[in-house]
């Protein structure tokens, strides 16, 4: 049981935000992690096409490796937070855990009157918010 | 909890090879392929219904019956509820039609998208995991003796369904779509691999298997596949 | 590496045993047989005889090599020794019934080899298998004319080998370097690795 890191995506696929909570998988360079993150948001906009079935679909919401997998909460603004996680981690606390996140999101960078939308995060209250969350 | 489709991909990995699809209670269907869209021999004519008139068009490569695309290179005719009388007979027909909906993708479109959809996740999740593992443990082995497991992509979930992945290391990708209550279906897809795949495509010669002008379609095949998911616990 | 070995070994048993059918060897190097000899009528010429030995066997490789997958349900190889290993005590003895010695050579970087240089250090590794019974020849004398053109005999299992390796990515060059049917002390076959076919990766995204 382990979460890995997180990402946040804004709405045009743009990494804004990437950080790394335990060791398990590969350390990347911050190109290749804006690399992947671009590859995921035009992912999860083909997934939500490929419904074998009539109404609604959602994107990709878990994508699964055999070590680890990949959380995708899609808020209705446009924004994407990705959480990896080890894959026994149960559906159930990881949508409450990512829920926190996009609240804290909220809370601590959007009403930050100096942060500019859709740019990089710096922040160091959400950075401790996540700490406290995750650990 | 049913299963929706199954689509095969061919070993060559630069390009996306549809060689089989098959699909079960799908209900929301592509459009036809566009004319060479698609290789013929890969699903059967069973929503095609100029299927017949067309038989020759693959004699001895196939029963005429099982026509597997018409010589029009049209693969999957959708839409034509009433088409499904042209079943093989030694398939079950599919159940009746509820209310068929498009997704407004061509077939050889929505192949593309799922081989690309495939494809970069299964890069994605090997450029994620940096891990390896050591072959034997017992003895303090030298550098070359490590294994580095390239992790595979397993499957991801949707609201509507989940889309599942088992590729075998000569680079076949089998891919299926079911719902998205499902645990996993990576046994079944080697199931498949290991069972019917194998005995009728691999084993028969009349079936080439790095073909580019032909999928692996055939009655045996496609009639054992069926029995295999219709028999699953979870079909319904 | 000894205990890796011999879980080949094993590993390979289990299959011979395992699996269902099995054809009479006689039937099985009658018929080998009767094929190199049409052959021999229908091209009258030794070294084309090879060659389309050699294409048989590449088309059967790259059957053979899904059942194999299939049925060993054996991981990637780290290493092309491995790959060896695998080859010789899996793979021969679990479609032949047999086992045979296997020496490896490695090709250090840097060292003085006709090889051109390559960007994977495996390339160039070879490694040689040395039979000591080998079916397909069971009943064969070669007469004088098939010695002075050429000819080898089993030269169908070199397809099979590239054939093989070649879906699991990696271009081979094998070929025979001696054969008791010649007059040679032993039948050995060398299998050298000319580069992993790298999967480039389109990103096919529409």
């Amino acid at each position: 049981m382990a979460i890995f890191g997180l990402w946040v995506i804004n709405k045009a696929g743009g990494l804004v935000y990437q950080r790394t909570f335990a060791d398990g998988l590969a350390q990347l360079t911050s190109n290749e992690y804006l690399i992947l993150a671009g590859t995921l948001h035009g992912i999860h906009a083909i997934t939500s096409r490929l419904s074998p079935i009539p109404g609604q679909c959602s994107g990709a919401q878990v994508i699964e490796g055999e070590t680890f997998k990949l959380n995708v909460l899609l808020t209705l603004t446009g924004t994407k937070f990705v959480l990896l996680t080890s894959p026994a981690e149960p559906t159930a606390a990881i949508d409450t855990l990512l829920q926190k996140i996009y609240t804290a999101y909220s809370e601590k960078v959007m009403q930050n009157p100096f942060h500019t939308p859709e740019m990089p995060i710096r922040s160091e209250a959400f950075d401790m918010s996540l700490t406290a969350l995750v650990h | 909890m049913t299963i929706y489709s199954l689509y095969i991909f061919d070993r060559r990995i630069r390009h996306c090879i549809c060689v089989y699809y098959h699909d079960w209670h799908r209900t929301r269907r592509p459009k036809s392929a566009v004319e060479g869209g698609i290789l013929p021999a890969v699903s059967t004519a069973v929503f095609a219904p100029a299927a017949d008139a067309n038989s020759s068009a693959l004699s001895g490569y196939a029963s005429p019956r099982n026509t597997l695309s018409s010589a029009s290179g049209i693969v999957v005719a959708v839409n034509e509820m009433n088409s499904q009388s042209t079943a093989s007979p030694l398939l079950q027909a599919p159940p009746s039609p509820i209310a068929v909906s498009s997704t407004g993708l061509a077939f050889d479109e929505e192949v593309k998208l799922v081989y690309g959809v495939v494809l970069s996740l299964r890069n994605m999740i090997k450029k994620l995991s940096g891990r390896y593992e050591i072959v034997d443990l017992s003895e303090n082995l030298p550098e070359r003796y490590k294994i580095y497991r390239d992790e595979q992509f397993v499957n991801y979930r949707t609201s509507a369904y989940k889309l599942h992945l088992f590729e075998t290391l000569s680079g076949y990708k089998f891919v299926m779509l079911s719902d998205p209550g499902i645990e996993s279906m990576r046994l079944v897809l080697r199931q498949i691999y290991v069972g019917p795949f194998l005995e009728y495509v691999v084993r028969n010669p009349l079936i080439s298997m790095d073909s580019k002008e032909h999928g692996i379609d055939n009655e045996y095949f496609r009639t054992s596949v069926d029995r295999m998911v219709r028999g699953l616990s979870f079909y319904l | 590496m000894a205990t890796s070995s011999k879980q080949y070994l094993t590993r390979g048993e289990e299959l011979w045993k395992g699996r269902s059918e099995k054809v009479n060897a006689e039937l099985f190097a009658l018929t080998y047989g009767a094929l190199v000899v049409q052959l021999i009528q229908d091209y009258e010429d030794y070294s084309e005889v090879n060659k389309q030995l050699e294409k048989m066997g590449h088309n059967i490789g790259t059957r053979l090599i899904e059942d194999f997958l299939a049925k060993s349900n054996l991981g990637r190889c780290a290493d092309f020794r491995e790959v060896g290993e695998v080859v010789a005590k899996v793979g021969f003895k679990s479609f032949l019934n047999i086992t045979p010695a296997i020496a490896h050579t490695t090709i250090r970087p840097g060292s003085t080899g006709s090889a051109p240089p390559q960007a994977t250090n495996s390339a160039g590794s070879s490694f040689s298998l040395t039979f000591d019974e080998n079916p397909l020849a069971e009943f064969v004398e070669l007469p004088e004319d098939a010695l002075e053109g050429g000819l080898w005999f089993s030269n169908v299992l070199c397809g099979v080998i590239r054939g093989a390796l070649e879906m699991v990515q990696m271009q081979v060059q094998v070929e025979f370097v001696s054969d008791v049917l010649r007059g040679d002390e032993t039948t050995e076959l060398r299998v050298k690795l000319i580069k992993h076919l790298e999967e480039e990766v389109p990103v096919a995204d529409d």
